[in-house]
């Protein structure tokens, strides 16, 4: 423990220390507002179409309100916005939106790709996600999107390794190759503690700077982490195991008892392999063995059901219409004659829609066990998690809009078919959608096997580095 | 070229053979080229399939949507589908990163659909391994370990005392010992290179063959720039520096910010300086500009007026043909507004990325790859505007047809109906690809900027090497 003092000391007076912690500090809070603008922009939207949303329910409640108490009359021939075919395409269609987490600013992650905003009325499940007008994800820059966003998690993935391993790979090989290395041992217990005491030593101010900075960074963007302690917690635990991993690493290379320039020349090519070279090879991989399911061919195949619903003509309709709970056969009327289509597109759909959804979510779950192969993708994995940007949260949000869109399916359909009217009480029975946050321990659940792997390969590597620095100090 | 010059590159070579080290890295570099002109082939070649499938799928659902109001047949429409590039295989550029298809209605100018990274999960943010990724950032780091020692080393081990001893100058040194490396590099990147030009010209269609042919020439020329560019850099660098141990280092950190920070600084800039509106309220303001309140009451009096007629049952077309025709004329002209502001944002903010270009030869480099291979953002504006044009032209077709045929009455006329042979009179969207003029074009003033930085990077090694500090 003494030792560990004295490196610590000795670390923080080095030349190149406070410039790489400075360095480390400026950048972290930089990404953290690179990521805040990210999740800003998001909230901003998310805000935008709720409060339409609002505006629309609120005009459309009064006016069924004002026709049920006889307040207003509606003039002949105008049809009655209380048809329920007419309400649950038009205006009864509601926004279903998936705002940012609260630590969101940590990691821009998936949310620039996935869609966060989900249009639910009683269309088909193959037009779940293309409901809203226009654009149906976020307008981005195919250029920006190619490269990334610059945010707190791209400082951690990419260069806060940079820095570990510029502080630890002359942590033995320093004092060997300037020849003062039987002298420093003289006056310690041994190399192996030594490069332990001057590895921890090292670790501790990074990962405290970077903690700090973190903290102070998610501060100045309006997120107080005393508010989010599990979620913070999570964060600082995934970055200790993480830059732990480096350090044991640099204790490892300096075991092999070369010159500092070739541990450099080493630790170089590790990060080049790890975090440039290894998630791009594992990315193409993955491409190749499990390829993701095509959403042309699901969009082409949904078509393929709802022409051959439609050629079926009156015939099905009349089928549909004989089916118990169906025994209006009124089936001229053009919207009821949709909506039909539209239920038997969705049970012939389901099919095709279940399969392509579990194929990809079997996709994520392969591509989230590859991942443990590679520490950068880790740390990458678990920030997007912690940050809600990951695709764990975005499967949450299409689960619970898929449950709300259920819902809503069974309030309106029998009244469709039924030919009856919304009231205030069935709007009532529909709130706005909001979606509910899973619990940090179950995210902890996710990320803390990632964060153990990352501790277990740190501890192999002090080990192992620490074993052969014993040999080399009793031959020093 | 001098014999001196030919030697110090022979000699270079030959150190290079024989550098274990070296070999090790060439072997994985090469592994590396080959595997991602692998897996590009088998992107675009999948890409190709599916998208092709999917186009003669989409046609013949629409020639069999069977009997229907052509309105109805308007808002069915019908996807276009962005044919794959044959040089995806060496560069994506913004493919993945884009919608694959974009659906043509009425009413509607629809942005495109089915990003292929939205699936593609956390792993491609990490950069997609292809040809271009590889030689644009996988290669300088090859040449920075190869060649970081080139001078300093030979400086500590006193072989650059004894070479300079025999009458060669430094400045010759320097110049050899970059052929020596350049030719190395080359000779490595000849069989990916091959492998990548076969996949294209099998993927390319019979008659682009030759474009994809000069399309490769351009790119070769553009990544030998780069290529050579590094080379100097780093001979320069060692050069300067006496000790190989601050030259790794200086050039590891130059590395870094030219190939990661630079990127993901023109990412940053581009967005606050040239920002894209937010899609809801962009949507919004189109979905409130489109609307045409008192539009029954002006085009009464307008197609009355024209016609010279009292009713609309003495007018000699449809009504509905009328207001439909009229609806997407007015919806037409706020799309081309709206979207070529739109355009404008997103060619900016590729040309802030261009700027950042004076901080890294990587920007270049990378926008010149992209437009040359065809996969760039210019490509992706005109198959938008393309599959515009056709969209209005196919809804115009459809309306024409209710003009003509539908009842002569103020109501919509519901009854009227279009049917196979209507359908089959559609041409079916088809999209030229531009030729490699327009690529060059577009990439002129990458390539004249990666020459400037290739400029650079000899007379820095060139100034580097005069002051060439042998002890």
């Amino acid at each position: 423990m003494r030792l560990f003092r004295i490196e610590l000391k000795r670390t923080w007076r080095e030349a190149a220390t406070i410039p790489a912690l400075a360095a480390a500090a400026v950048l972290l809070i930089v990404g953290v507002f690179g990521g805040q603008t990210a999740s800003e922009r998001l909230d901003k939207q998310g805000r935008f179409l709720m409060a339409k949303d609002a505006e629309k329910f609120a005009n459309t409640r009064a006016r069924f309100e004002s026709l049920e108490t006889g307040r207003e009359k509606l003039p002949p021939g105008e049809d009655d916005p209380r048809t329920t075919s007419v309400f649950s395409l038009y205006s009864g269609s509601r926004q279903a939106v998936l705002p940012p987490a609260p630590l969101a600013p940590l990691s821009i992650g998936q949310s620039d790709l996935l869609n966060g905003v989900a249009r639910l009325n009683l269309l088909n499940r193959a037009q779940f996600w293309e409901g809203r007008n226009y654009f149906s994800q976020d307008i981005e820059n195919p250029l920006n999107l190619q490269v990334g966003g610059f945010d707190a998690a791209f400082v951690m993935v990419y260069l806060l390794p940079l820095l570990a391993l510029a502080l630890g790979f002359g942590i033995v090989a320093g004092d060997r190759d300037r020849g003062i290395l039987p002298l420093v041992l003289s006056q310690t217990t041994g190399l192996a503690h030594l490069a332990l005491s001057r590895a921890a030593a090292r670790l501790l101010l990074l990962w405290g700077v970077s903690a700090s900075s973190l903290g102070i960074g998610l501060f100045l963007a309006g997120v107080s982490v005393a508010k989010f302690p599990g979620e913070f917690g999570l964060t600082l635990f995934l970055l200790l195991a993480y830059l732990a991993f480096w350090m044991s690493l640099s204790i490892w290379v300096n075991g092999l008892g070369r010159s500092a320039v070739y541990n450099a020349t080493v630790l170089a090519g590790a990060w080049l392999t790890l975090v440039l070279v290894l998630p791009s090879v594992m990315g193409t991989l993955l491409g190749i063995l499990a390829p993701p399911p095509s959403r042309v061919n699901l969009a082409v195949a949904a078509r393929d059901v709802g022409n051959r619903i439609n050629a079926g003509g009156d015939k099905v309709l009349e089928r549909f219409y004989l089916e118990p709970g169906h025994d209006i056969p009124d089936f001229k009327q053009f919207f009821n004659k949709y909506f039909a289509v539209q239920k038997l597109t969705d049970r012939e759909l389901n099919t095709l829609v279940d399969a392509h959804e579990s194929e990809l979510r079997r996709r994520q779950t392969l591509q989230l066990r590859m991942a443990f192969l590679s520490p950068a993708l880790v740390l990458q994995e678990g920030l997007n998690d912690i940050a809600g940007t990951g695709i764990a949260r975005h499967n949450r949000f299409e689960d619970q809009a898929l449950v709300y869109q259920a819902r809503m399916k069974e309030l309106l359909e029998p009244k469709i078919f039924k030919q009856e009217l919304v009231t205030v009480s069935d709007l009532d029975a529909l709130p706005a959608f909001e979606f509910r946050e899973e619990s940090v321990l179950s995210m902890g659940r996710r990320i803390l096997p990632g964060a153990a792997l990352l501790s277990i390969l740190a501890l192999g590597f002090a080990l192992g580095g620490m074993r052969r620095l014993k040999v080399m100090g009793l031959e020093a | 070229m001098p014999v001196i010059l030919r030697v110090i590159a022979a000699r270079e070579g030959e150190s290079l053979r024989r550098d274990g080290r070296a070999r090790v890295l060439g072997w994985v570099f090469l592994i590396l080229t080959l595997a991602s002109a692998f897996a590009g082939g088998r992107y675009a070649l999948r890409l190709g399939q599916e998208r092709s499938a999917a186009w003669a799928d989409n046609r013949r659902q629409f020639l069999e949507q069977g009997i229907k109001n052509p309105h109805s047949a308007a808002h069915y429409g019908v996807y276009a589908f962005k044919p794959a590039q044959a040089l995806a295989v060496f560069d994506r550029g913004i493919e993945p990163w884009v919608g694959a298809t974009v659906w043509l209605e009425a009413h509607k100018q629809n942005d495109f659909k089915y990003r292929p990274a939205m699936d593609a999960g956390v792993m491609q943010r990490f950069g997609e391994l292809s040809p271009a990724f590889i030689l644009q950032v996988i290669a300088p780091l090859l040449i920075i370990f190869l060649s970081y020692a080139s001078f300093s080393g030979e400086r500590e081990s006193r072989v650059l005392k004894l070479a300079l001893s025999q009458g060669v100058s430094p400045e010759i040194l320097a110049w050899g010992k970059w052929m020596g490396f350049l030719r190395a590099l080359l000779v490595w990147t000849i069989l990916p290179w091959t492998a990548a030009i076969a996949a294209s010209l099998f993927l390319a269609e019979p008659g682009t063959r030759m474009d994809v042919l000069l399309r490769l020439g351009w790119l070769s020329l553009a990544y030998a720039f780069y290529i050579a560019f590094w080379i100097a850099v780093v001979l320069g660098v060692s050069a300067r520096m006496t000790k190989p141990r601050n030259t790794l280092l200086a050039l590891l950190g130059i590395w870094l910010a030219a190939c990661v920070l630079v990127p993901r600084f023109a990412v940053a800039l581009s967005k606050a300086v040239s920002p894209t509106p937010l899609a809801a309220e962009f949507s919004d303001q189109i979905s409130k500009e489109t609307q045409r309140p008192d539009s029954m009451k002006l085009d009464k009096a307008n197609a009355l007026r024209l016609y010279g007629a009292k009713t609309i049952e003495e007018l000699p077309v449809s009504f509905s043909g009328i207001r439909l025709i009229e609806g997407e004329r007015h919806g037409d002209q706020i799309f081309d507004r709206r979207f070529s502001e739109l355009f404008g944002i997103l060619e900016r903010q590729r040309d802030l990325h261009l700027v950042t270009g004076l901080a890294s030869p990587l920007q270049p480099l990378r926008l010149a790859s992209m437009a040359l291979a065809g996969t760039d953002l210019s490509v992706h504006r005109d198959f938008a505007f393309k599959a515009e044009q056709y969209r209005r032209a196919f809804i115009r077709r459809l309306n024409d047809d209710v003009l003509r045929n539908a009842k002569r009455q103020e109501k919509w006329d519901s009854d009227y109906r279009g049917g196979p042979d209507l359908w089959a009179s559609m041409p079916a969207f088809e999209y030229p690809s531009f030729g490699v003029d327009h690529a060059i074009g577009q990439a002129w003033r990458s390539l004249a900027m990666l020459s400037a930085w290739l400029m650079a990077g000899l007379w820095f090694m060139r100034n580097s090497a005069r002051r060439l500090n042998v002890d």
